[in-house]
């Protein structure tokens, strides 16, 4: 694709989008709270990610904003006006759906054409033709949604939410009924879209990793409620609670106890089982008392025999391999430490294979800086990833 | 080569020993299909036959072949009256029905509201008693209420029964469509009265084409409930009922068995669509 091409393209269904303000929003079903106190600014032009398992508000949050549903409180505004109480078809906002919703009875061309028609736009045949380009399916435009593939299926959906230029582009999981290979492509392809149309994109999706590849902001739910929010790199290297520790990615997480303050280093010394571990202040949710004190898999490394760790490393154990994966780039070690429990270290395959075997005797060291400290009250193992929701 | 033969000889040789069992047991289904069919059939047959009957007083017996009462359907007294009265009838109650039906059967299934449960229940109703009850209970409501009997009293009775009927079919229609569909049109800006005609209302014509086709044959062949509301309004059904006790005209016959060729060409007719259509949508798929 060339530059000219895409610039054009992207003044066809015109840059820029509008941003999102939802303020103290509640939705409540009854006596289950679906959404509770919700408050949210998504800047215009940004992928914005709200991640959660299922049944955390996200798709009732993404449902309050296309005017499916009302809120039980609060507001929401977007581009500065506030749509609070409008209904679906008189909002700036458009869906792409989960189960994509292609309106079987219409070809690809008058499902794309819907909106447009409905807001009497001019010049629809040419924005249907860009729209069907884009998403790279103009030669199917007489097909019906039946005759085609699930991948095509939702281009269609997609397409047929772009061309009307929405001040807000909402995606409902709108990956989740494609196989892996075609998901990793649309993420791409989702991404290539939204730089090129410059559109404000809302992503709800359960996959930590879709949300991570594809949004500029992600903002992770648990029980209706945000636990942290901000870019991928951030959340994944500073997680405030232990729910995001554990479902972004992976953690290591041990109870300990705060007993000293480095105040002039700017450390904290963290009593774990007798052991001494250094956490940055910084990087601290509390600086007293219980605490949770985690590190990311790949941070860590495994100290053989008598090997000394590095200057700033904080080192536990020992501990016992119970199981080592290999996966080509890299190798998982699981180590045993007794009392602590089960760490899961990552190690690059820099020397080819692995190195350390099961049953052998290890310690863990990892970078003080790396480390991450949590409120002690949380429960460990908050937010780890069920298998089967794994993709 | 040879080892390969004798393996599929073998294979081949086992199952002729027990053929000849089976090839009888297969025959039982077909011979009682054909049986079924010869039963259901000879009445019809035998309408159709004596349409053609150079019938004198009484078409009974046969008394030779004739064209005679196919050319001049209209011949005897009144028997083109009640037939135009039948489809006058047939045509308003379907619409009726259908129109009224829809609407609950969209209800029913796309909101909550209270006495939902109720009118669920009540809608198998009419489906459930006996047309005998009905129509007596009809009567004597438009008896106590004097409501002259007649083209009125006749319609609104079929539309009561036929209603019951659309919408347990159109339920099941609006039932498989996907919700999200409304949803997707609302989202794209339109009302939802526009939503409506463009999404729902397309997608639930097969579902309400087969509602009105089955509400007007019901109302069209209905003879009891009919028989108790319609005073000396005369339909089809009435007519030949009253005319069995002095020789049915054999023009009854001539429209029957119009009505029975018209249904037969309507079936195929949409069979006929219907495999045009699913080989049109299968047709592509295969190029790619």
């Amino acid at each position: 694709m060339t530059t000219t091409a895409s610039a054009s393209r992207a003044d066809a269904t015109g840059s820029g989008g509008a941003a999102l303000e939802i303020e103290r929003v509640t939705k409540a079903f009854g006596a289950f709270v679906a959404v509770d106190d919700l408050t949210l600014t998504v800047p215009s032009g940004s992928f914005f990610a709200l991640l959660g398992p299922s049944g955390c508000g996200k798709t009732t949050t993404l449902r309050m904003v296309a005017g499916l549903e009302q809120p039980s409180a609060g507001t929401i505004s977007i581009g500065g006006r506030d749509v609070t109480g409008t209904r679906a078809h008189q909002r700036p906002v458009n869906t792409v759906f989960q189960s994509y919703a292609l309106f079987p009875h219409l070809t690809v061309r008058e499902n794309v054409a819907f909106g447009l028609k409905r807001s009497r736009a001019s010049g629809i045949p040419g924005r249907v033709a860009d729209g069907l380009d884009l998403v790279e399916l103009g030669h199917l435009a007489d097909r019906k949604p039946g005759q085609l593939s699930g991948g095509q299926q939702q281009r269609v959906a997609l397409a047929r939410a772009l061309v009307n230029r929405p001040a807000l582009l909402l995606l409902d999981e709108p990956l989740g009924a494609l196989d892996l290979k075609l998901r990793r492509q649309m993420q791409l392809e989702l991404k290539r879209i939204q730089t090129e149309v410059g559109l404000t994109f809302v992503h709800v999706t359960h996959d930590q990793e879709e949300a991570m590849t594809m949004a500029d902001t992600v903002a992770v739910m648990n029980r209706g409620r945000i636990e942290q929010m901000g870019s991928p790199a951030e959340l994944y290297e500073l997680p405030r609670t232990s729910f995001v520790a554990n479902f972004l990615g992976q953690s290591n997480l041990v109870a300990g106890t705060v007993t000293e303050r480095l105040t002039k280093r700017g450390l904290l010394g963290v009593d774990v089982r007798g052991t001494r571990v250094l956490v940055p202040q910084a990087r601290a949710v509390r600086t007293e008392g219980a605490v949770l004190v985690g590190a990311r898999p790949e941070k860590m490394r495994l100290l053989v025999g008598d090997q000394a760790p590095g200057r700033g490393e904080n080192v536990l154990g020992p501990g016992v391999v119970t199981d080592v994966s290999f996966m080509g780039v890299s190798t998982q070690y699981q180590v045993e430490v007794a009392g602590l429990g089960t760490f899961g270290v990552f190690a690059q395959n820099l020397l080819g294979g692995a190195t350390v075997a099961v049953g052998s005797t290890v310690r863990l060291a990892w970078a003080v800086d790396f480390t991450f400290g949590l409120d002690g009250a949380q429960a460990r193992d908050e937010g780890t990833v069920d298998l089967d929701d794994e993709p | 080569m040879t080892a390969v033969l004798d393996r599929v000889e073998a294979t081949t040789a086992a199952p002729p020993a027990r053929r000849p069992r089976r090839r009888l047991g297969d025959l039982i289904v077909p011979v009682f299909a054909a049986l079924a069919f010869v039963y259901l059939m000879v009445p019809v047959a035998y309408t159709v036959m004596f349409s053609f009957n150079d019938a004198g007083k009484t078409n009974l017996v046969w008394r030779g072949f004739t064209l005679d009462n196919w050319r001049n359907p209209c011949g005897a007294p009144q028997v083109c009256e009640a037939f135009a009265n039948s489809l006058q009838v047939g045509v308003v109650s379907t619409l009726v029905a259908t129109a009224l039906g829809t609407l609950v059967a969209i209800a029913l299934v796309r909101f909550r509201f209270r006495g939902r449960a109720l009118t669920n229940l009540l809608i198998f109703l009419p489906m459930s008693t006996p047309e005998v009850v009905l129509g007596a209970a009809l009567l004597a409501q438009f008896l106590t209420l004097r409501v002259p009997l007649g083209f009125g009293t006749v319609v609104a009775a079929h539309v009561l029964f036929c209603i019951s009927f659309v919408v347990v079919t159109v339920k099941a229609r609006v039932s498989s469509l996907d919700p999200a569909l409304e949803e997707a049109a609302a989202d794209l800006y339109a009302s939802p009265w526009q939503a409506f005609w463009r999404v729902t209302f397309p997608l639930l014509i097969p579902g309400i084409a087969a509602a009105a086709l089955l509400a007007f044959s019901l109302s069209f062949d209905d003879f009891i409930v009919t028989n108790f509301t319609s005073g000396s309004y005369t339909t089809f059904p009435k007519f030949v009922y009253v005319s069995a006790t002095r020789g049915i005209p054999p023009q009854a016959n001539v429209i029957s068995s119009f009505m029975f060729v018209l249904a037969l060409a309507i079936v195929v007719l949409v069979q006929v669509l219907g495999y045009a259509r699913s080989k049109r949508l299968r047709a592509p798929r295969t190029t790619q």
